[in-house]
């Protein structure tokens, strides 16, 4: 077994973050070649309107996603865009060594309600609904517009999707037939079932539902590869963040709603700050939960550990 | 690199009832699951038909995933002979309990979440016994293809060896087993995973199913959730090897789970995938569609060498695992099958045998649609270029319907009996073949054999390809 540390906190009524004690951590660094983000209806700086996906209708989920696995691949056309022949394998180029995990807790749970409405209300199903019921099918999409022929997963997780996420790169890479691996993140705002659903989740342990308007929705992309060769920033695994914040919060001390994507756009922020002004970076993804450690390429020779800054959870 | 990875324990339930023999006298017997679901009104639909055990009195609540997970869990670590308090990894292909959301809306949302359809209402246990349909229709074939010999290798596998325990067919026997007998079972935690309180909403969420798998079986570790649709149970046993192999981790309960609901039907006849007429008939001319069908499954995977410390005996090892997308249409299998055969090769090059020469069965995707058929056959064509004629190629969805994000884990538990029987699943349902899907699917009948090495492949929506190699040891 590898070393392993605690992790985020736990949000059901069967376990504590104390006894989620063997969650792995990154054996190796990773590359950060890219990140992206998109928000919808957020109210944040930089929301955008829905961009628009043909096939897909009524829910941010499939179009954020795109939107930033979109900035991330175009930016890095290395990460995937060599397009299949008609008929053929496209077992060269990036598109082949291509991974993508894309995680949110639910899943497309607008599609899901409003799916579920139009049955309890005697309307029969929208077919483009069954079409995009899955977080498959945005993959499918994406994987056909870049050329990707490499392993897609989607994932539900009620911890930090960034950890889960860094973790799957991390193993992926070290297959030999693997060069990057696309993580994307997708949150989206909530619905009275959604709200239904964190309350019951929370069970006591006070985490909120995502305070996000009903049809709002982030996205946080990271493209990731194995370090050097042009990648300016890498990431590792750093030693657990260990503080009095309570299990749960940010160092803030405020609560998270679980499996929220706010680590994600805490990488990415941090990345494209890395990529400005060099030096390191401390990302802690919450209390006695795997931290990690960002450096930009330039520092790299340096002892990270007296230059590190920390901004957890910004 | 710690090396080989090995099943030691399952647990699996299908429409034929909990347990491998339940499989024996309907997958291997090639005898359709099939009939009208009285779950909920079918007369919106095009059709009514599919693989859903019969219902208890309680209707669908009494099938809450949560608890079909559980009952496999505690079947597969009894087999494997691991305790509560092991160190395991858990490992879900899952979309949620669908039935939750369906729940929410129908009573009314908000104002009355526990309203018209479930409020108040005391759901009793699962139905004691649950006919096995099919069980008796053909005692002949039965007979054949649930082998005694496969019985007892299975059954002497486990450490906690307890023939009697595989080999009893009785579906009540299976209930009072898993209640109460086995070393795993906290029966606390087994209970409270049973589907007393409906108004649960959380189990819509995927990742909730693991936790509450993780804890009810009282195992320590991470927990992952796929949820990547059709290969979603595939990719959590690929995603487990990985971590054996690496040496991140030593044992992995992974599982997956299906079971009919009205949300889901209802997609799928929108989207006119189900058959027309009341069959699944992969690679046959007249297929026309899919059905759907109850599937739950968990397995103990394990490093071999764990295994041998712990005198545990494998199952089957899983030698070879490998995963690939079309990169073309979001619900539509590539017509060539070109990710089914990449992952495929991937499989069997990590299998050491990358031509297939020692290939003795695949367990095919074979969904009974158009698309998915041919383009399959193309892509095992692909794969195996030098034998695909050769190798002989079931559909077990012919039996069991498709059992969506459980495909994956409950095939490969057939697929492992398949090995350890000595015995090749049929695709049932076959009347005349397709010149698209020109290999051997083992129609109709179960062909007694002794493959050593099988292939067991899924394809999903998206485009999504998985590969698992198994091994008799």
């Amino acid at each position: 077994m590898t070393p392993t540390e605690n992790t985020t906190t736990r949000n059901t009524n069967t376990t504590t973050a104390a006894e989620n004690s063997h969650k792995t951590v990154l054996r190796s660094s990773l590359g950060v070649l890219t990140t992206a983000t998109a928000t919808h209806g957020t109210g944040r700086d930089g929301d955008i309107p829905l961009p628009r996906l043909p096939g897909f209708v009524e829910s941010a989920f499939s179009p954020l996603a795109y939107e930033a696995a979109r900035q991330c691949l175009a930016e890095r056309p290395d990460g995937g865009t060599s397009r299949p022949e008609a008929g053929g394998e496209a077992e060269s180029g990036g598109g082949s060594r291509t991974a993508v995990a894309l995680a949110s807790t639910a899943g497309d749970t607008t599609t899901a309600d409003l799916a579920s409405r139009r049955m309890v209300s005697g309307r029969v199903h929208n077919p483009l609904l069954f079409m995009q019921a899955t977080p498959n099918s945005v993959l499918g999409y994406l994987s056909r517009e870049f050329g990707i022929t490499g392993q897609m997963f989607s994932l539900s997780t009620l911890d930090d999707p960034l950890t889960e996420l860094l973790s799957m790169a991390d193993l992926l890479l070290e297959d030999p037939e693997v060069d990057r691996v696309l993580a994307v993140g997708v949150e989206l705002g909530g619905s009275e079932r959604l709200a239904a659903v964190y309350e019951e989740l929370a069970d006591g342990h006070g985490h909120p539902a995502p305070a996000l308007p009903a049809d709002a929705g982030l996205a946080a992309a990271v493209l990731l590869g194995r370090p050097g060769n042009g990648t300016p920033v890498s990431i590792r695994s750093a030693e657990a963040y260990d503080t009095d914040i309570p299990v749960g919060a940010d160092a803030a001390g405020a609560t998270r709603p679980p499996g929220d994507i706010q680590s994600l756009f805490d990488l990415a922020a941090a990345h494209q700050r890395l990529l400005q002004e060099g030096g390191s970076h401390l990302l802690v993804t919450g209390s006695r939960a795997p931290a990690f450690l960002l450096t930009a390429d330039t520092e790299a020779k340096t002892d990270a550990r007296n230059e590190t800054e920390t901004h957890a959870h910004q | 690199m710690s090396g080989e990875v090995t099943v030691t324990g399952f647990g699996v339930r299908t429409a034929f009832g909990m347990g491998a023999d339940a499989l024996r006298r309907g997958v291997f017997a090639g005898v359709p699951s099939f009939a009208a679901t009285t779950r909920f009104d079918t007369g919106p639909y095009r059709t009514a038909m599919a693989g859903a055990a019969p219902d208890g009195p309680e209707g669908v609540e009494g099938w809450a995933l949560r608890y079909a997970l559980a009952r496999c869990g505690v079947e597969a670590l009894d087999m494997a002979g691991l305790r509560a308090g092991a160190e395991a990894a858990v490992l879900l292909g899952v979309a949620g309990d669908h039935t939750s959301v369906t729940r929410y809306w129908r009573g009314g949302g908000s104002d009355g979440r526990c309203g018209s359809v479930v409020a108040g209402r005391a759901v009793p246990r699962a139905p004691e016994k649950q006919p096995v349909r099919g069980a008796s229709t053909d005692t002949e074939r039965v007979a054949h293809a649930g082998t005694a010999a496969g019985r007892e290798r299975v059954a002497d596998a486990s450490p906690a060896a307890d023939t009697e325990r595989v080999t009893d067919a009785s579906p009540a026997a299976d209930t009072e087993r898993v209640t109460d007998a086995s070393p795993a079972a906290d029966t606390e935690r087994v209970t409270d995973a049973s589907p007393v309180d409906t108004r649960r909403v959380g189990d819509a969420v995927p990742a909730r199913l693991a936790e509450l798998l993780a804890g009810g079986l009282g195992l320590v570790g991470p927990r992952l959730t796929f949820t990547n649709a059709c290969v979603a149970s595939a990719a959590a046993i690929i995603h487990a090897c990985r971590l054996i192999s690496s040496g991140r981790i030593d044992v992995a309960v992974c599982g997956g789970g299906y079971l009919v609901e009205e949300e889901t039907f209802g997609k799928f006849d929108s989207g006119r995938a189900l058959s027309r007429d009341g069959m699944v008939r992969p690679f046959s001319a007249d297929r026309t569609g899919l059905l759907l069908g109850d599937g739950v499954a968990v397995v103990v995977l394990e490093s071999a060498e764990h295994a041998r410390r712990r005198g545990a005996r494998p199952l089957a090892g899983v030698v070879g695992w490998g995963a690939a997308s079309d990169a073309h249409h979001i619900a539509q299998p590539h017509p060539e099958g070109v990710g089914l055969a990449r992952a495929a090769r991937q499989a069997m090059r990590l299998a050491g045998d990358p031509d297939g020469d020692a290939l003795d069965y695949v367990n095919a995707h074979g969904t009974g649609t158009k698309y998915n058929d041919g383009a399959e056959t193309r892509g095992l064509r692909a794969a195996f270029p030098k034998r695909a004629e050769s190798i002989p190629v079931s559909s077990t969805k012919s039996t069991t319907g498709h059992l969506l994000e459980a495909a994956g884990v409950v095939e490969f538990v057939i697929t492992m009996l398949a090995l350890t029987d000595g015995v090749l699943p049929p695709t049932a349902g076959f009347t005349a073949p397709d010149p698209e899907c020109d290999l051997d699917y083992v129609p109709n009948e179960p062909r007694r054999t002794d493959p050593r090495r099988a292939l067991t492949v899924n394809a999903a929506f998206g485009g999504a390809n998985t590969a698992l190699v198994l091994e008799r040891p």
